[in-house]
């Protein structure tokens, strides 16, 4: 190549691969092996991954107890927002009738499911309105729409060992929040003692307690550090929800999970789901690796190893019915 | 002095609308004359800006917000500052803001250009007579009725009346080439009443009214107006000549044969529009759907107002129709992130930067002049993969406009004057001499012509003949008789001497009558000679000579004919047609000679390779039949096998317009059955007979059937064409039925109306200025390089922004779907679903990057193959990859991909735990596991989109999924003090401390890709496209060392296409470079 003028060198375009469009590339073959054999290895994944899941989820045991209806004169006693301060308990016994048995080193106990609408309700946490400030003016702590509706039932499992005696489960209400949320996004005001710290403030308007006061026993689980509290204020994604509520303290009769036997739930019912027709429930379960015991993510797995694995035969079959035929043409 | 009238200036039509009355040298009327009525005319100011200072802002905010897109970003803009929305309105204003910003200056510095170039064009100096001197003023001065004085080689500033000369005889020679490409010297005439007015102060006593009709843009319109000088014209070879203004400004013919730039708009750009319309729709749907819903859902008490979260006395008071109507629109701002104002950003940096390689592609550039192409315009560059006409003028084009004297054929005998290419004078010429039809013969080429000879050296003649010792310059209205006289005068030893201007007859001793024409107009004349032993050949431009001997009463008799038709008052040019007619029978034919005019490096191949293609190319040119037939054989537009179809002004003249169409349409459609090539010739009157619109209506319509004609041709060529039915013929194209995309190339001032119509405009940078490649959208120095403009550069950018644009829409479905299910989850309450920092991000900066560059870099079939193979560019005709259909399809892979996404995720956080302690996960730890797979899916999929993997898109492909998760890390793992809420801490490693999680993430990931990589699949397998066997072809040659592919995956892969081994022939044949011309007769 020859380049006869100063003025033409001059203009002329950079000779670079970028620029000529010439960069060194990889070019992506979908070549028919290659294709075949990732499908395969896709199918044999899923379906190895389906069934393991299948198989753990099948080991979780499980118990749910729906208790709107079984403690009806509770939920009827709460329809009226004037009955707010009535207490009113409801005991529901039940049979269990297998151990459930530890095999990893906890057994969670779950609560509560309930439908609940949150509509609006969890909009925006910075931001407290209408739930900022009382009809006086003092402000409201904890603010905000969803610290106002906190669940508030007290559930308590007892064990009747021999026919007479009711122990009371052991349980523990620590480590059912996120380690961050307790010790470092929740934070109690720092003063000398709780109550003072929120002084000048005054609770939610569907608070029986002040906030200070949630736990009686425990001051490290008070304010906005109480567990319960935390684990409210982590809203579900959505209207039909469970949350973690107590874990099973492995001591005593305990140490190998629920031996099998009569228990009873001893149920303070304070939160009122009718109004909105919601159902609340307390559920019993033991946990894997993979979680609860759902069977969703197992059965997706071997479905789409299944489909795969189909949609490889098939291929195969096209290509090679094609491939006789070329040859074929090629012969003649 | 007294005033005389020169009405016969522009005069000769009868059907005046309207005429002008001008007073010369704004002198009072003449006594006698009807009452003075005062016409305006516009002064002489050229105005082709848009905008002025003052009006720029407000007129270009206007002309912006008159697209769909940015006025919907200015609505959602103001919706989000007015009422209180989840979302920022920052996220929306700034990257409007953005856009508008740049655009504006884009169209500001643009009009400030023309501004620029008009002021340049106005002040230019020009110098008037006043008071009988002279004067200098700026041309925007100037005024109908104004006496101007024009010098050599100056532009005439505005359209005159010839009043007078230097030369002698009242004439003077200009060119018109900017005007209509011609660069030939064409001879006016002074008006005969005052061409004796040599002196300023003669011309300053001339008292004379002008009469003409008003303004119109037809170049050859008034007919013969020798006495009319246009704006734009150069004057060549005559000192002065003084003029007066009848047009100026924008009515001279210049201004209105140019049309305004208008924007154009790319065949893409016009499906986003529609798309964005759809895409408007479904957000309208969605969020009407949303709100009623949410009524619907809010009509029982207990779920409007719930226990815990009862309404203010404010709220209950609101009237429902407002809040109904807020409602709506903080729906509207939910969702609007369907249309992504990014989506715009990323098109317009694309097309930008894109056009980059255009300018940098070292095989566009052209080593002889130095010059490489331009772009002017950045919008069209997909547009160029979509040509399915390409217009092309002809000379300076398709060629060099260099004519040269190939060879001759006297009685039968064939002589290839080599001297004329090597120098070498005595042999050929040795044995050619000395016989009488040969000297007849070269007599004949030496009188039969209009040559003027000059012998200053320093004028810019068209030609100069190269070697000879007297630095001459021949001057002639048609380059190809220069080239004729040139190539006589190296073969004869004759003198040459200045000739005088004849029509054709000479007489000596002995009277002649040499004729020389086209074969096709003397060979019907001629009674004696070995007619069957001339054939036209490709690629030459044959002429034919005769003669014929009078005897001195015929001679008598023929002067008296021909003087009584010059002295006709009536139909002139009619009777002199006749008398010519008359003349000019039973001649006898001497030979034949050939011209060259020498086509362009490879211009036969582009052609061919744009036909190969699938687009058809029409020659459209202000040339003669003849000549132009003869570029269109050597350039193998015509082939020898095409049979052509005549639709001129001679044919109509015979029969009637309606008969010819008629005819011709009934051959074309008999026999395209046969696979006969058809090639058309239409010449510019016969077009405008078939443009004017029809009074009556009955005689159906000519358009449709001229296009009908025409569809059913292989190649097109309309000679004689003003520059504005250059650009007529392309509009009437462009608005035929199926709107096909057009492209017009030309390289001169008289392309450029063509260039502003067509859909894509090229310029060629030639010699004949830069006219045409400053207006057009890009220029190439070259007509070869349109091969690669369009083959490789176009159909890359068409499918690299075809895919950006379905992409974008895609992966907006698959981010927005999903909110809008959420909110069937949370009681329509306009609860977000993603945390705000994603909403912004997502668009901005996590799926931004990947598609931008592979809207740069992909190529899914190599340069090389897209260029060796012409027919690929059929598989993205129509704008294939944006119907319908692939709309639809991708459509719905988003809505599929939304669906998975979220109600993997439903199911997977539904009545269970996700993870192995037991501890739950809320709302933001779901959107950021809906949000997490979707990012992944969305990026893999352009992924395995890309065929082109070169280490940037490597890198940021993974690079951006890698910079979403440390991004999430960071975003979580610090209590950012300027947030108001932590919602999002901690949420996106809680998340991924889960098993489970990344089960689902995996899983979904992988369940949202099978469709489509199982569609492309089997759809390769089946029914591979031609571009796709390219691709397997391709890599079983690059497997197989090069070596030539055998068996294709793919069915029927070996049925269609031309072989690779012919492909291989074809390719040298035609890189053989130019066409090797043909032979003029046979021995």
């Amino acid at each position: 190549m020859k380049r006869t003028s100063e003025d033409g060198q001059s203009k002329l375009p950079d000779n670079t691969a970028l620029k000529q469009q010439q960069l060194p590339a990889y070019r992506l073959q979908l070549s028919a092996t290659g294709v075949l054999s990732c499908f395969f290895a896709t199918g044999v994944f899923c379906l190895g991954m389906g069934i393991i899941l299948i198989l753990s989820a099948k080991s979780i045991k499980e118990i749910e107890i729906k208790y709107t209806k079984i403690c009806g004169n509770c939920a009827k006693l709460r329809e009226d927002a004037t009955n707010f301060d009535k207490e009113c308990t409801c005991s529901i016994p039940f049979y269990l009738s297998e151990t459930m048995q530890v095999k990893g080193e906890r057994e969670e106990i779950q609560a509560y499911t309930f439908l609940f609408t949150v509509s609006s309700c969890i909009q925006d946490v910075g931001n407290c309105a209408p739930f900022s400030k009382s009809h006086d003016g003092t402000p409201i702590a904890p603010c905000g729409a969803i610290a106002n509706s906190i669940f508030n039932d007290t559930i308590i499992l007892s064990y009747k060992l021999n026919s007479s005696i009711p122990i009371k489960v052991p349980m523990l209400r620590s480590g059912i929040t996120w380690w961050t949320d307790k010790y470092v996004k929740f934070q109690n005001p720092s003063s000398i003692n709780l109550s003072s710290a929120f002084a000048g403030t005054t609770k939610p308007p569907c608070w029986a307690k002040p906030v200070y006061e949630l736990d009686g026993e425990d001051p490290g689980n008070n304010g906005f550090l109480n567990d319960d509290f935390i684990v409210w204020m982590r809203t579900a994604a959505f209207p039909t929800f469970k949350k973690l509520y107590r874990r099973l303290n492995r001591i005593q009769y305990f140490i190998e999970g629920l031996p099998a036997g009569n228990y009873s739930f001893n149920i303070t019912y304070n939160f009122p789901v009718t109004r909105f027709k919601g159902e609340k429930s307390v559920v019993l379960s033991t946990l894997t690796w993979s979680g609860g015991s759902s069977l969703f993510l197992g059965l997706v797995y071997t479905v789409t190893g299944a489909v795969t694995w189909l949609a490889s035969f098939s291929m195969m079959a096209v290509h090679l019915t094609l491939k006789d035929r070329k040859v074929l043409f090629i012969q003649q | 002095w007294g005033s005389r009238t020169l009405s016969r200036a522009c005069a000769g039509e009868e059907n005046w609308v309207d005429s002008r009355t001008i007073y010369v040298g704004h002198r009072e009327p003449p006594p006698g004359a009807e009452a003075y009525i005062l016409q305006r005319h516009p002064d002489n100011r050229i105005v082709s800006s848009k905008y002025t200072f003052w009006n720029f802002i407000p007129k270009n905010l206007f002309e912006q917000f008159r697209r769909i897109a940015n006025f919907y970003f200015l609505i959602i803009f103001l919706v989000q500052l007015i009422i209180d929305t989840p979302t920022s309105p920052v996220t929306s204003g700034l990257p409007l803001f953005f856009v508008i910003t740049v655009t504006a200056i884009k169209q500001g510095y643009e009009d400030w250009l023309r501004h620029k170039a008009d002021n340049a064009m106005n002040q230019c100096p020009v110098h008037f007579i006043q008071h009988g001197k002279l004067v200098r003023k700026q041309s925007r001065r100037l005024r109908v009725g104004d006496i101007v004085m024009v010098k050599e080689d100056e532009t005439f500033p505005c359209d005159l009346i010839f009043l007078s000369s230097s030369r002698a005889d009242g004439t003077c020679h200009v060119t018109t080439a900017s005007l209509d490409g011609e660069s030939s010297h064409k001879t006016h005439y002074a008006v005969q009443d005052t061409k004796g007015f040599h002196t300023e102060e003669d011309i300053d006593g001339l008292h004379a009214t002008i009469e003409c009709e008003q303004p119109q843009p037809d170049l050859y319109k008034p007919l013969g107006s020798e006495n009319l000088l246009l704006r734009g014209a150069t004057l060549k070879n005559t000192e002065k000549i003084f003029g007066v203004a009848v047009y100026t400004g924008m009515e001279t013919k210049m201004a209105l044969n140019y049309q305004s730039k208008s924007q154009k708009r790319s065949a893409v750009e016009k499906s986003m529009n529609v798309f964005l319309i759809v895409y408007l729709c479904i957000l309208v749907s969605k969020a009407l759907i949303n709100t009623v819903l949410k009524y619907v859902w809010q009509s029982e008490p207990f779920r409007d107002e719930p226990w815990y979260n009862q309404k203010t006395e404010s709220e209950r008071q609101r009237n429902l129709f407002l809040r109904a109507f807020t409602d709506f629109l903080a729906f509207m701002v939910l969702f609007n992130y369907i249309i992504p104002v990014s989506m715009y950003v990323t098109v317009e940096m694309q097309k930008f930067l894109g056009s980059y390689f255009i300018t940098w592609d070292e095989e566009m550039f052209d080593e002889d002049s130095g010059e490489g192409p331009l772009v002017n315009t950045s919008d069209l560059n997909e547009e160029l993969g979509q040509v399915e006409y390409v217009f092309t003028d002809k000379t300076g084009t398709l060629t060099e406009n260099n004519m040269e004297f190939k060879e001759c054929c006297i009685e039968g005998h064939v002589y290839v004057p080599h001297a004329v290419c090597n120098g070498q004078t005595q042999a050929p010429c040795a044995h050619m001499c000395m016989r009488e039809r040969e000297e007849l013969f070269f007599r004949a080429l030496c009188l039969c012509h209009t040559i003027q000879v000059k012998d200053d050296d320093d004028v810019d003649g068209p030609r100069k003949s190269p070697d000879s010792g007297k630095s001459c310059v021949y001057i002639s209205s048609s380059p190809d008789e220069v080239a004729l006289v040139e190539g006589v005068q190296r073969c004869v030893s004759g003198r040459v001497c200045p000739f005088k201007h004849l029509r054709f007859p000479l007489f000596t001793g002995e009277i002649y009558l040499f004729c020389k024409g086209a074969d096709s107009s003397i060979f019907p004349r001629v009674i004696e000679g070995k007619v069957d032993q001339i054939r036209a050949r490709e690629g030459l431009r044959t002429l034919c000579v005769a003669y014929k001997r009078l005897v001195p009463e015929e001679y008598e008799s023929v002067c008296a004919l021909l003087q009584a038709a010059k002295v006709a008052l009536q139909d002139r040019e009619r009777k002199l047609a006749e008398a010519y007619e008359h003349i000019e029978k039973d001649l006898i034919l001497l030979g034949a000679t050939a011209v060259e005019d020498r086509l362009q490096e490879k211009a036969a191949d582009t052609i061919e390779a744009l036909q190969k293609a699938g687009i058809k190319v029409w020659v459209l040119t202000g040339d003669k039949m003849e000549t132009a037939a003869a570029t269109c054989y050597a350039c193998r537009l015509f082939r020898r096998s095409t049979q052509l179809l005549e639709l001129t002004t001679k044919r109509i003249e015979e029969q009637s317009l309606h008969d010819v169409l008629f005819e011709l349409s009934k051959t074309v459609l008999r026999l395209s059955a046969d696979m006969q090539d058809y090639g058309l010739i239409i010449d510019g009157a016969a077009l405008s007979l078939i443009m004017k619109p029809r009074e009556d209506g009955s005689c159906g319509n000519y358009r449709e059937l001229f296009l009908e004609i025409c569809r059913n041709c292989s190649a097109v060529l309309c000679c004689r064409m003003a520059p504005l039915q250059k650009a007529q013929i392309v509009k009437l194209i462009k608005l035929s039925k199926e709107h096909p995309i057009t492209l017009a190339i030309g390289d001169g001032a008289n392309d450029v109306s063509m260039i502003l119509e067509a859909h894509v405009g090229i310029g060629v940078i030639g010699k004949e200025g830069r006219q045409a490649a400053r207006n057009s959208d890009y220029a190439v120095p070259k007509f070869k390089h349109l091969k690669k403009m369009l083959l490789v550069h176009g159909h890359l950018y068409y499918i690299r922004i075809s895919e950006l644009v379905q992409y974008f829409f895609y992966k907006n479905v698959c981010f927005i779907f999903p909110q809008f299910l959420y909110q069937f989850f949370c009681g329509f309450s306009q609860q977000t679903l993603y945390d705000t920092a994603y909403l912004t991000l997502y668009n901005i900066s996590f799926t931004s990057l990947p598609i931008l560059l592979y809207s740069l870099m992909e190529q899914h079939v190599s340069i090389d193959t897209l260029r060796r193979d012409p027919s690929l560019y059929r598989d993205i005709a129509k704008n294939a990859l944006l119907r319908w259909r692939v709309f639809v399809y991708w459509t719905f892979l988003g809505v599929f991909d939304a669906l998975v996404f979220f109600f993997g995720a439903y199911f997977m956080f539904e009545n269970t735990t996700v993870t192995s302690n037991g501890q739950i996960f809320g709302n933001w730890t779901f959107g950021t596991l809906v949000f997490t797979v979707m990012v992944f899916t969305v990026t893999l999929k352009l992924a395995l989109d890309t065929h082109y993997w070169t280490w940037i898109n490597h890198f940021v492909i993974w690079g951006s999924l890698l910079f979403y998760v440390v991004f999430s890390l960071l975003w979580g793992g610090i209590i950012w003090p300027f947030l108001s809420y932590q919602r999002m801490y901690y949420v996106f490693i809680q998340l991924l401390s889960s098993g489970p999680a990344w089960l689902v993430i995996v899983l979904l990931i992988t369940v949202s890709l099978l469709p489509d990589v199982l569609k492309k699949v089997v759809c390769r397998q089946l029914w591979p496209s031609a571009t796709e066997r390219v691709q397997v072809r391709a890599g079983r040659g690059s497997r197989a060392g090069g070596a030539v592919p055998r068996a294709q995956w793919g069915r029927g892969a070996l049925s269609r296409g031309p072989s690779r081994s012919r492909r291989c022939d074809r390719w040298k044949e035609s890189g053989g470079g130019v066409v090797s011309p043909g032979i003029t007769a046979e021995a």
